[in-house]
């Protein structure tokens, strides 16, 4: 099921589809990259309880300097007595973003044998992400693969950003500014062809509106809409 | 450093220290013009003054001639702590001679004279004379000009004049100007910050001035002439404490003992930080400032111990005057001023305590105050914060944030040594008070040695015992008079310039 939501919806959907599982309140960060810093400020001001591990001194003196907020501890991940001498296990997510992937898995796995309920690592190599998956490791970030994503966003129409591709590529979620001569425009949507494609939202002068039956596009909207990747070129030429 | 030939040690350049030396005695020179005005309005010898001015002028003129135009040549450490020294030994020396020129009985004592100018000159504010009122005008005024010139350092007005002190200016702002964090790189040459600094400095004095003498002209307060409102508010905001008034500030009116209470509480406040919200508006910066947020806490907290006891002992009628007794007592000790408006020593031991705590608690840092101050408070709290933090646990690392900027681990470590320093030289200077004292056959309580070692590091002045504030230093006997003046010197140039010139390796390279 794809939800286009605002993000108190998008948390009300989450709550009624995935019940029984908590809001991340604490997170552990592994390995002081710069990638870890800026993940650990994000989470910091969200609220959330950040500790970062970093075995490297005078890095984990610089993540202290940078990152407010959080607890800094200068203790290797393979440490068995600090990992449970911190009660790790007691943070609800676990990242590992060390410097090799024979090193993230082991670490990773052994949190999860001392208790860690959720462990997501950050990947260096390339597909490598089986192995983790197979390890039991929840949850695998490719930064090769995000950056390509990234990339593959410059193919498009100038007016299209490209937020998500979905399902190995089958379904891409698009954000399409409406030119003014386009055929759609000025149409409810319900009169709109069937197609594989739906709008979820449209973005009209900064707020976001839901679109029943009786919306029309405007020109100068963001339409948010989800379609088939066979089809963007269309959705692209309609819009 | 280049070896050079005839230099006095291969370590120091002297020549170079005594060629700034000298430019800050010219500068001296030119202070004494003041009281000759006064004199002349009042029609007594100006001689005093002019002899004095002349001799501090020979002498800087003399050293500058003497050592070659070192213009350009960075200062290194050495030389800094170096200049300082000298600086406020010699400075104090030229002070003292109107005393003695001028025949003043009270201080026709060297010794005397030169802990009246000692005093003077680092704010502290204690005295020997018995009679203050006995003095001619012209003498209290340069008792009070001398307040106001050392309080915010002579060196500083160096700075932010002399052209010579661009290079190496930073270490001898940094020098008098104690405290870890205040240098910060506002984007501002070190001569901007040291004008920043007299700016905020002339502007208070000159505000205070304006408040009590419209007092006085007001006949609010009948006793506030323009002489005595000049004398208060100069005292006030360089935190020195000198009355030309017996009576310090008891038997003023209210509203003179408010607004000289207020004048202490914002000179007692970061003055960078004063700039920052007067000149520049940064009125959120000047919130969020952690220093003045510990300051004013502890004003309040040393006010509320004080008014406890005044109230307990209904020693104080009425809220006001409590609250005004308390708090104006609180204030003046703490920021190391000395001004009194009751007998302290004859409270009870509550306000004792604390008033002898406060001594070492001290106004922010970049003030005119003296004594440990706010900043490093703050600090070892973090300090201690972070120490338990570590016992629980081993690997945490904590850096220590002062308003939100990480202070350095060379910052953290001065900031302790000092204290510990300043706790040596305070029992140091206790024991040694009543060593002499034994020695002398005098009478000198445990208490009171204890007091005038607090209070004279810490640049406050009045202590307990004979030094009382309506008292007088002048029952010490004339070496711990010495001693009390070198404490003073301590406290002024924070003990380590002073120490470091007794290390071999200051000398030897």
């Amino acid at each position: 099921m794809i939800v286009v939501a605002s993000r108190s919806g998008a948390r009300e959907w989450s709550r009624l589809l995935v019940p029984g599982d908590e809001v991340v309140s604490e997170a552990v960060l592994f390995g002081g990259a710069r990638l870890t810093a800026t993940v650990a400020r994000v989470l910091v001001d969200r609220g959330i309880r950040v500790r970062l591990v970093e075995s490297d001194a005078r890095r984990a003196h610089e993540l202290a300097d940078a990152v407010a907020g959080a607890r800094v501890f200068h203790a290797s991940a393979f440490d068995r007595a600090f990992l449970r001498r911190e009660r790790i296990a007691d943070a609800t997510a676990a990242v590992f973003a060390l410097d090799d992937d024979a090193r993230n898995l082991y670490a990773a796995v052994l949190a999860k044998v001392n208790g860690a309920q959720f462990t997501i690592a950050v990947l260096v190599g390339s597909g490598a992400a089986e192995v983790f998956h197979a390890a039991g490791v929840d949850s695998v970030i490719d930064p090769a693969e995000e950056t390509a994503e990234v990339m593959v966003r410059f193919a498009h129409d100038p007016r299209t950003r490209q937020i998500a591709m979905l399902d190995e590529d089958r379904f891409e979620v698009l954000d399409v500014a409406v030119r003014p001569d386009s055929r759609l425009a000025g149409r409810p949507l319900a009169e709109l062809p069937a197609t594989t494609s739906v709008i979820g939202a449209i973005v009209r002068d900064g707020t976001v509106v839901f679109p029943r039956g009786q919306e029309q596009l405007q020109a100068g909207d963001r339409a948010i809409v989800l379609a088939e990747r066979r089809r963007v070129r269309d959705v692209e030429r309609a819009l | 450093m280049r070896p050079g030939r005839g230099r006095l040690s291969p370590a120091v350049d002297v020549r170079l220290v005594l060629d700034l030396v000298g430019a800050v005695m010219k500068w001296l020179a030119l202070a004494f013009a003041a009281p000759v005005a006064v004199a002349v309005a009042d029609g007594e010898s100006m001689l005093p003054f002019l002899i004095a001015g002349f001799a501090a002028a020979v002498v800087g003129w003399g050293l500058d001639r003497l050592t070659p135009d070192r213009s350009g040549l960075a200062l290194g450490p050495r030389e800094v702590f170096l200049v300082v020294v000298l600086v406020w030994v010699l400075v104090p020396a030229f002070g003292a001679l109107p005393y003695l020129l001028g025949g003043v009985r009270q201080l026709s004592d060297p010794v005397d004279a030169y802990f009246e100018s000692m005093s003077g000159f680092t704010a502290t504010g204690a005295t020997v004379l018995t009679h203050i009122e006995a003095l001619r005008r012209a003498m209290l005024f340069w008792r009070q000009l001398t307040h106001w010139i050392g309080g915010m350092g002579i060196i500083i007005l160096a700075v932010a004049v002399l052209p010579r002190l661009r290079v190496g200016g930073r270490q001898l702002l940094q020098r008098e100007l104690p405290g870890p964090s205040e240098i910060e790189p506002l984007g501002a040459t070190v001569r901007e910050l040291a004008r920043r600094l007299w700016k905020v400095y002339v502007g208070l004095s000159v505000a205070g001035i304006l408040a009590l003498a419209v007092v006085g002209w007001t006949g609010l307060d009948p006793a506030m002439s323009p002489f005595q409102a000049f004398s208060a508010a100069t005292s006030a905001v360089s935190l020195g404490g000198f009355s030309p008034r017996a009576e310090s500030a008891r038997g003023l009116a209210p509203v003179t003992q408010w607004i000289i209470c207020a004048l202490m509480v914002m000179a007692g406040i970061n003055f960078l930080l004063l700039h920052r919200l007067l000149v520049l508006r940064q009125l959120r910066a000047f919130a969020r400032d952690e220093e003045l947020r510990l300051y004013l806490m502890f004003l309040a907290l040393g006010s509320a111990a004080v008014g406890i006891e005044l109230f307990a002992s209904q020693t104080v009628h009425g809220v006001e005057s409590g609250v005004r007794a308390a708090a104006f007592q609180a204030v003046s000790v703490m920021t190391t001023t000395g001004f009194a408006t009751l007998d302290w020593t004859r409270q009870g031991p509550l306000v004792t305590l604390t008033l002898l705590l406060l001594m070492f608690v001290g106004a922010s840092s970049a003030s005119t105050t003296r004594s440990i101050k706010v900043v490093r408070h703050l600090i070892l709290f973090r300090l201690a914060r972070r120490e338990l933090d570590h016992a629980l646990h081993p690997e945490i690392v904590v850096p220590v944030r002062v308003s939100g900027v990480v202070t350095g681990e060379g910052a953290l470590r001065s900031a302790v040594m000092f204290v510990v320093f300043y706790l040596v030289v305070f029992a140091l200077g206790a024991l040694s008070l009543l060593l002499d004292a034994r020695r002398a056959g005098g009478q000198l309580g445990a208490f009171e040695a204890l007091g005038a070692a607090a209070s004279c590091p810490g640049n406050v002045g009045p202590a307990f015992g004979s030094a009382e504030p309506f008292g007088s230093y002048a029952g010490f006997t004339d070496l711990s008079k010495v001693m009390l003046s070198l404490l003073m010197l301590l406290g002024r140039v924070e003990i380590v310039p002073i120490v470091v010139l007794f290390t071999r390796s200051f000398w030897r390279r």
